[in-house]
């Protein structure tokens, strides 16, 4: 199978994931999708994270070092980031941002965390 | 199961509210798959008995009322409508004759419950991977993320 056609396939399985009624599905779209070596696969499954807007969803892609906000790639957190503006509700994002931000230990976590609230507020 | 379709009410006294109602021949309830722009199949029910119900009989329609090949090009003008309301209105009134008679009353009808449960009937039904249970989702997903690993590392050798 080439590459489109495995990607098309991810994204079909991601979304399915990210609408799933079980819960379990978002440790399975961090432990697979979030640790995918494959930049589209990382975007693609931060977005359903931030998509299904729930605390244990959101706090996959806000809070953990190298995941969604934070992933390595420029591209991934910044599309990460551009999700979460579209949210319609983004109370639970401020809630977990805010926690995030008194009670995390590691500083660049922090910082960033500091810095996409900042961004959301302002838009 | 009866035969159901959809249908504008009154719009002086209740404007934005659909009906459903029997047809006594079941060929006029249907519209051909060439006839139907959007080119899908429909198999959905009621989902709920508050909006729709029955014009002629006056009853409510039962819960799980098949909702029949008439409705296809309803439900996927509302599901579209999402995104293009003008377009999908011309779409939707050239397949069905204009059962829907203006715009706003489409724009009405999106605001209400039954619409977004149609609407995520319809996400669901575009993506067939979202009957599939938990398991199989983690086990496809872990084999194609694989796949995936696999041909890059393959790239990376040749070059």
């Amino acid at each position: 199978m080439n590459r489109s056609k495995t990607i098309s396939e991810m994204s079909k399985i991601i979304e399915a994931l990210g609408k799933h009624s079980d819960n379990a599905a978002v440790g399975v779209l961090e432990e697979i999708g979030t640790n995918s070596s494959d930049d589209s696969v990382r975007e693609m499954t931060a977005k359903a994270l931030i998509n299904r807007n729930t605390n244990d969803s959101l706090r996959v892609v806000l809070v953990y070092k190298g995941k969604g906000i934070h992933d390595l790639s420029a591209g991934v957190a910044t599309s990460a980031i551009n999700s979460l503006m579209s949210l319609s509700d983004k109370s639970e994002a401020f809630k977990i941002l805010d926690e995030t931000i008194n009670s995390e230990n590691d500083q660049d976590v922090i910082a960033k965390a500091r810095e996409v609230r900042e961004l959301i507020n302002r838009n | 199961m009866n035969k159901i379709s959809f249908s504008s009410v009154d719009q002086k006294s209740k404007p934005m509210e659909l009906k459903v109602f029997k047809r006594s021949n079941a060929k006029d309830s249907v519209i051909s798959n060439s006839s139907n722009p959007f080119g899908m199949t429909f198999k959905g029910k009621v989902l709920s008995s508050d909006v729709f119900e029955s014009s002629q009989e006056k009853e409510k329609a039962p819960i799980g009322s098949k909702i029949k090949n008439a409705n296809i090009a309803f439900c996927a003008a509302v599901a579209n409508k999402v995104k293009n309301i003008q377009g999908t209105f011309a779409k939707f009134k050239a397949a069905t004759s204009g059962i829907i008679a203006t715009t706003k009353h489409l724009e009405e009808i999106m605001k209400t419950d039954v619409t977004k449960k149609i609407i995520g009937y319809f996400n669901t039904i575009r993506n067939p991977r979202s009957f599939q249970s938990l398991s199989k989702l983690k086990d496809d997903f872990v084999a194609y993320n694989n796949m995936l690993t696999q041909n890059s590392a393959a790239k990376k050798q040749a070059v």
